[in-house]
């Protein structure tokens, strides 16, 4: 019997401890309880009490100025013994209280009638109770109102854990996807740029949501028999799962199609027959600027771009003179048979190739902006500088916060590092 | 300022005329579905006029609503029109997405 006590009163402290009431700072909705409690009765005091191992902790107290008691002399450490109401009519009379220092001592207390706060899953938590210093009977009715009143502080209970429990759970959740969003995007970027003889590279790339995976994309890789390097910008549609799944694709596809020096239109051409046939129900598609570098002995390049849906990179020469590079060619990935054409053209040393997605647009030009213009402006006031120092410059025109859309860019620098 | 997406429809001399207006970007594209793209996949009209002339902004969502409002219309056997904005914002995405070929535009002054 002993045992069985014991090991129920360890349940019920974990139960205790669930709800985390215990000293908890003083909450308008128990005290209303209380207080309507004490009208209702028309009694002095009511509380909302909560039984600990070794004390009576209130959760609300009307009528009475003692926020704890000993759990030795405690009427409610007796009431949550049983499930059935606990009703001492005359303490002064009632041999289970009359010697209780609580109605022999200065308290002077002769009613006392308390409804358990049982938890759904049979746990007695503690008791609210009204007390009065003179005896008194309750009705039936008053004792099915005392009983109803326990169950809102219960449901009260309930709904503080459940609010924690979403919150902690939100967050960790959150915590989660932020982590799979950081880990999957790594996978789907370049972890560093290679090194390009005559080349200098910076790449940028700016998530709007940190737990959500972007569709933005740049990837820079050699090609075993030419000289310089293939340099992609891309952007999937949709953001998730789904659009981190044709960005895997893509880039790796890119990679495999662009091994061999062909020319940028045909890699293009294959990448959507890939993409095209890799999701049989074609509902995303991507848009990509690929260019191919090729660095000549005089420090300037060949630049040859095509591109799919994309926005035109552009080119800064030294002097200023900013320009629009490639030929504007359909959407990779959606189209059976799309046709890609190539623009050339020759870059002096110290000209800077910008390949972007139209999210840079909108970070930099304001929200909706679809012209490149203020990029432009940005461009010309860095002419001829290093690529980073380029990079650093855009960075600096983005706004403070969140972005509404992800932005990525690479800047190209022809010419020796400087 | 954002100017809030909005969808109407109706049919003028059997034609189906979808009117969109605002901003149309991830934020309205379950409504997009809904009201334009399934429109397009069920109607009984003999073709289907989509008059953005309207639309403040449109995003890379956006066009693959229009992509498949052009499905779903094919799938009917179904002409469809896009009236846009010469210089306008679809216009833009249109032509920097290498897509006019694929539509049928009425490009308004």
């Amino acid at each position: 019997m002993a045992a069985d006590l014991s090991r129920n009163e360890a349940a019920r402290m974990a139960a205790v401890r669930r709800y985390d009431v215990l000293d908890s700072p003083p909450d308008g909705a128990f005290d209303r309880i209380t207080s309507l409690a004490a009208r209702l009765f028309e009694v002095p005091i009511a509380l909302v009490t909560i039984v600990d191992t070794d004390r009576i902790w209130f959760k609300s107290q009307h009528g009475l100025d003692v926020g704890v008691i000993g759990r030795d002399p405690g009427l409610c450490a007796s009431a949550i013994l049983q499930d059935e109401l606990y009703l001492v009519n005359d303490a002064a009379t009632d041999p289970r209280t009359l010697a209780n220092p609580l109605v022999a001592g200065e308290l002077g207390l002769r009613f006392y009638a308390a409804a358990q706060l049982t938890t759904h899953d049979g746990h007695n938590l503690g008791t609210l109770c009204v007390i009065d210093r003179r005896p008194r009977e309750l009705t039936e009715s008053e004792l099915s109102s005392l009983r109803d009143l326990a169950s809102v502080v219960v449901d009260e209970l309930e709904l503080r854990l459940s609010a924690r429990r979403t919150v902690g759970l939100e967050a960790d959740l959150r915590h989660l996807a932020e982590e799979l969003a950081g880990t999957l995007q790594e996978s789907l970027l370049p972890t560093e740029l290679p090194t390009v003889e005559g080349i200098e590279l910076a790449a940028r790339y700016h998530v709007a949501h940190r737990n959500q995976v972007g569709g933005d994309f740049y990837d820079v890789f050699l090609q075993p028999t030419s000289p310089g390097c293939v340099a992609v910008v891309g952007d999937v549609s949709g953001k998730g799962a789904l659009a981190a799944s044709l960005t895997g694709t893509a880039r790796w596809a890119l990679r495999t199609v662009a091994l061999d020096e062909r020319a940028p239109s045909e890699g293009l051409a294959r990448l959507n027959t890939v993409l095209f046939q890799a999701h049989s129900e074609p509902n995303r598609y991507c848009t990509l600027a690929l260019t191919a570098i090729r660095p000549r002995y005089d420090g300037g390049a060949d630049l040859t771009i095509s591109l799919a849906g994309h926005p035109p990179p552009l080119l800064v020469e030294p002097d200023g003179t900013v320009e629009r590079l490639g030929t504007t060619g359909p959407i990779a990935g959606w189209f059976h048979d799309p046709v890609y054409s190539d623009s050339s053209r020759s870059a002096p040393a110290g000209s800077v190739l910008l390949l972007f997605t139209d999210g840079l647009l909108e970070a930099i030009g304001g929200h909706a902006c679809v012209s490149d213009e203020p990029l432009q402006a940005i461009l010309r006031r860095v002419a001829g500088r290093g690529a980073s120092e380029v990079a650093d410059a855009l960075d600096a025109a983005l706004p403070a916060g969140e972005l509404s859309d992800d932005a990525a860019f690479l800047v190209i620098r022809v010419g020796e590092v400087q | 300022m954002t100017e809030f997406f909005d969808v109407r429809s109706g049919k003028v001399n059997g034609a189906l005329v979808i009117t969109v207006s605002g901003e149309v970007d991830v934020a309205g594209e379950t409504q997009f579905v809904r009201h334009v793209v399934d429109g397009v996949g069920t109607t009984d009209a003999q073709r289907v006029v989509l008059d953005l002339s309207r639309v403040a902004f449109m995003d890379s969502t956006g066009l693959r609503m229009l992509l498949l409002c052009k499905r779903r219309a094919e799938e009917r056997g179904i002409p469809m029109t896009l009236s846009i904005t010469a210089d306008g914002p679809v216009s833009r995405l249109i032509d920097v997405s290498g897509v006019a070929e694929m539509f049928q535009l009425e490009r308004m002054g």
